[in-house]
């Protein structure tokens, strides 16, 4: 294949424009000028005129979930339908969804509301359930704050009864005396239901998957990493890529603690069962942990108090010492790790884990990741540099908006200062972008565009929050600098004689426009990845050999903006 | 006994007159040591200026909104204030007006709150001059906050006539969910509060009380149905705003039971072995155009006879 009269910006130092491409075997074999590469047209040699388009190597999105966004949507759960659904509502649709799911499987979904309850006398309990289903375990959760009602039957598979302790930060709601459980379970206590109750059904974690890839992939993503992933994840990923339906490389990073979903084999995976997963594009040499909490919680660690007049710096939710051990000792097979880190405290013991893992282990370890790296430490930046650490950040805070200065107005004078891209960078560190979905959008290009404005790219509010990389940095964060952090930049992340054919046709030079609201509306004409079309929106490779084998629709995962 | 701090949720939606009511049970309540934490939403603290500081504590839980976000902030806010070196006798904790006072409620469940701190009630304040004037997506907001709530305290009474009123609270309250109607924002501490720790109820007395509330002390030497006891309790739900007892249980003879009721909210607990001679006794406090203090001891006659 030829591609001819493009301008591309290939993120190659030693030539950092051509004009023409030739690709064989899935490699660049050549990267120059229409003169240089037109000698390599043999009869048979698929060519492209690109008319001047501007193209680039493809996209890589360090972090982020379909999974979380998407799996409890397509998981064919209950759901009520109603807003404020009255007890016969909640009842009948329960009776409704039973009939059509025949068997004595989980009954689980949304929503009932207790106001509605208490407002018909109906006390919410186990015994209101069971009235009329006993037979089956049942939970549905309450609308307005966080708990859940579960039948006897649920309440028995799940282990609940009167000598069931109370879990942290929930508790189970009983009987005063017998301390029997009504069926009301608080906060973290549904979560014991949530544990019995089988996963969420293959079927849903392989379209959430299928669809969140082809988005992607739509959008120019060639690369991408899937934090938090069990062995049924993996299955539903492994589903896709034997069908030849997975259109990027993905690092899938399998989940250390059981706080999002439970991972039952997770020592197993870690010890080597991973590698039944290996392809050439699937991958779960990664593990990611929660070491602190969020901005909204006021969970995020710092080094010091969240504001003057107080002591609370924030939680961890690991020891030092755990991260310590786990850190050197995952380094050791070759696992990357990747530590959720919001406030600088939790960064600071993350970066002296790493430091204390080189002196363990000695150099050529694996990079390691800190991901989200909101707030650093002034004196952390140079040592992402030294301990080869990657500095991910997530758009979510990058800009100014509803969720930044109101949601996150917990951060004060900190929130200024969050996502310092430009002080890592300015610091030599390897920085990347992950979008974080279902956080904040799974189109790359919002981050993208904030990157290089820092400002609200829909115009919803004016200013702007820290201080903007070059349009140059920005690309090479979302190119060369994330296969760096796949351990691949020998390979690919740039368009390089030799290295994987990766690359995305655009509507528009990104270095010729003004960025601002304009960025994030680029168009993606093409999307090649080893060499082979993955995504052709115009139907320029329909009638070659070389035709787009993912004919699936893209998905609409835009963000809606009012 | 129960040494723990008691705690007081007052929510209300913007402008139902949490801060005047505070500042009336700052002003009026010598007794307890209260202390106010004020959880606001966003950065603008209003609230905050609004409240008399006097010589007591104000602690600002200025984390946002904590109802949208998960729990575990407050509990650790919490938790280094119940732990710190300087406790709270009372805390009290009035929630923002966009807050579910219901996820602030919750945490007083968690295991790591329970040894420090009771939750005593959730005390919503309802506006009835502007209750039925609201949106409709702050009424889902209003109900979750009536839904929280152990007890009503109607304000701005003044403004609506008392047929129209009744009509308010039969739409919008439950049966056994007692109200309040606030005169300029005076209601009686003993009524919002929690007034004494069992070990200072001395003589079970009836309380002095403003005229339209009744008070009522009943004992016993017999033992009472426990059953029987928590639905005459229901019974009397709506009429009744609060209630406590150490009580001799027929299906728990050994036990020293104690119940606590605040408004439509009753925790039974048992307290150790009967050192003495068992005996029952129950004290109330309620509205005396629903019930009078001889119906209230009528009523436990009734749970008492098999």
């Amino acid at each position: 294949m030829v591609f001819i009269n493009g301008r591309i910006y290939t993120v190659d130092e030693d030539q950092p424009w051509a004009e023409a491409v030739a690709i064989k075997h899935g490699t660049f074999l050549a990267v120059g000028s229409n003169e240089e590469i037109e000698p390599l047209i043999g009869h048979n040699t698929y060519v492209k005129d690109l008319d001047g388009a501007f193209v680039m190597p493809g996209l890589y999105d360090m972090h982020t979930h379909p999974d979380l966004a998407l799996g409890p949507k397509y998981s064919d759960y209950l759901d009520v339908g109603l807003e404020t659904p009255d007890p016969d509502q909640v009842k009948n649709a329960i009776l409704r969804y039973a009939e059509e799911h025949p068997g004595d499987g989980w009954i689980f979904g949304k929503h009932f509301v207790h106001y509605n309850f208490r407002k018909e006398g109906v006390e919410t309990s186990k015994d209101w359930l069971d009235s009329f289903i006993p037979d089956r375990p049942v939970a549905i959760m309450d609308r307005m704050w966080g708990s859940c009602m579960a039948n006897s039957k649920a309440l028995e598979l799940a282990g609940v009864n009167a000598e069931t302790p109370d879990p942290n930060n929930g508790y189970i709601v009983r009987e005063g005396l017998t301390g029997e459980p009504t069926g009301i379970l608080v906060d973290g206590a549904y979560a014991l239901i949530m544990a019995a109750m089988p996963p969420p059904p293959q079927s849903a974690l392989i379209r959430a998957y299928g669809e969140g890839a082809r988005f992607q992939s739509s959008r120019g993503v060639v690369a991408t990493k899937y934090l938090h992933v069990c062995e049924n994840r993996l299955d539903a990923l492994r589903t896709i890529d034997v069908g030849g339906q997975l259109p990027l490389r993905v690092e899938a990073a399998i989940s250390w603690q059981d706080d999002i979903f439970p991972v039952r084999r997770r020592w197993e995976l870690l010890s080597g069962e991973r590698h039944f997963y290996r392809s050439k594009r699937l991958n779960a040499n990664a593990v990611k942990f929660h070491f602190d909490g969020t901005a909204e919680a006021r969970t995020s660690y710092f080094l010091s108090p969240w504001s003057g007049n107080e002591d609370w710096r924030g939680s961890l939710n690991l020891t030092p010492e755990h991260i310590y051990d786990m850190v050197a000792e995952m380094d050791r097979k070759r696992i990357r790790v990747v530590a959720h880190c919001t406030g600088d405290g939790a960064s600071d013991i993350f970066l002296d884990a790493v430091e204390e893992c080189r002196r363990r282990n000695g150099p050529g370890g694996m990079r390691h990741q800190c991901a989200h790296s909101t707030i650093l430490h002034e004196d952390n930046l140079a040592r992402f540099k030294e301990l080869d650490v990657i500095a991910e950040f997530s758009p979510v805070g990058w800009y100014p908006s509803d969720f930044t200065i109101g949601a996150r107005s917990a951060y004060g004078e900190k929130l200024y200062k969050a996502y310092n891209v430009r002080g890592a960078l300015d610091h030599g560190a390897v920085a990347v972008m992950g979008t974080d979905w279902p956080v904040s959008s799974i189109d790359p290009w919002i981050g993208f565009e904030a990157l290089v404005t820092r400002q609200n790219p829909w115009g919803e509010m004016d200013g702007q929050l820290g201080e903007p990389v070059t349009i140059e940095e920005a690309i090479r964060m979302l190119t060369i600098n994330g296969a760096y952090s796949m351990g691949m930049e020998e390979t690919a992340g740039s368009v390089t004689a030799g290295k994987a054919a990766d690359m995305i046709v655009l509507d528009q030079n990104l270095l010729e426009i003004d960025p601002k609201g304009r960025l994030h509306k680029t168009e993606v004409q093409l999307t090649m990845l080893d060499g082979a079309v993955v995504h052709d929106p115009l139907g320029w490779t329909t009638d070659s050999i070389h035709a787009c084998q993912i004919t699936s629709d893209v998905p609409d995962f835009y963000p809606k903006v009012i | 006994m129960d040494q723990r701090i008691p705690v007081t949720i007052i929510s209300g939606f913007l402008g139902a007159g949490k801060t005047t009511l505070i500042n009336q049970l700052l002003r009026t309540d010598q007794a307890r040591n209260l202390t106010i934490l004020v959880n606001d939403f966003g950065a603008v603290n209003i609230d905050t200026d609004l409240i008399i500081k006097r010589e007591r504590e104000v602690m600002e839980l200025s984390n946002g909104c904590v109802c949208c976000s998960i729990q575990s902030d407050m509990v650790a806010q919490l938790h280094d204030i119940f732990s710190s070196d300087n406790p709270p006798e009372y805390l009290l904790i009035e929630t923002s007006g966009v807050a579910q006072p219901g996820r602030i409620a919750s945490v007083f469940g968690y295991p790591q709150l329970q040894r420090y701190a009771r939750l005593d009630g959730v005390i919503t304040l309802l506006d009835v001059s502007q209750v039925d004037e609201l949106s409709e997506d702050t009424h889902a907001l209003v109900r979750s906050q009536i839904e929280a709530a152990n007890l009503i305290v109607a304000t701005k009474i003044d403004l609506v006539a008392e047929e129209q009123r009744k009509e308010i609270y039969k739409r919008w309250l439950f049966e056994d969910l007692p109200v309040i109607e606030a005169r300029n924002g005076d209601v009686p501490a003993e009524l919002l509060l929690d007034t004494r720790r069992y070990e200072e109820v001395t003589g079970w007395d009836e309380p002095a009380l403003p005229s339209r509330f009744v008070s009522a002390h009943w004992s016993s030497e017999t033992p009472i149905s426990y059953k029987r006891l928590q639905m005459c309790l229901k019974r009397m739900s709506g009429a009744l705003y609060r209630a406590k007892g150490i009580v001799c249980c027929e299906e728990f003879p050994q036990e020293r039971i104690i119940f606590h009721k605040v408004g439509s909210r009753v925790d039974f607990a048992k307290s150790g072995k009967w050192e003495d001679a068992p005996r029952t006794d129950i004290v109330g406090i309620g509205y005396r155009q629903k019930i009078s203090a001889d119906e209230i001891r009528r009523e436990l006659d009734i749970a008492q006879i098999a």
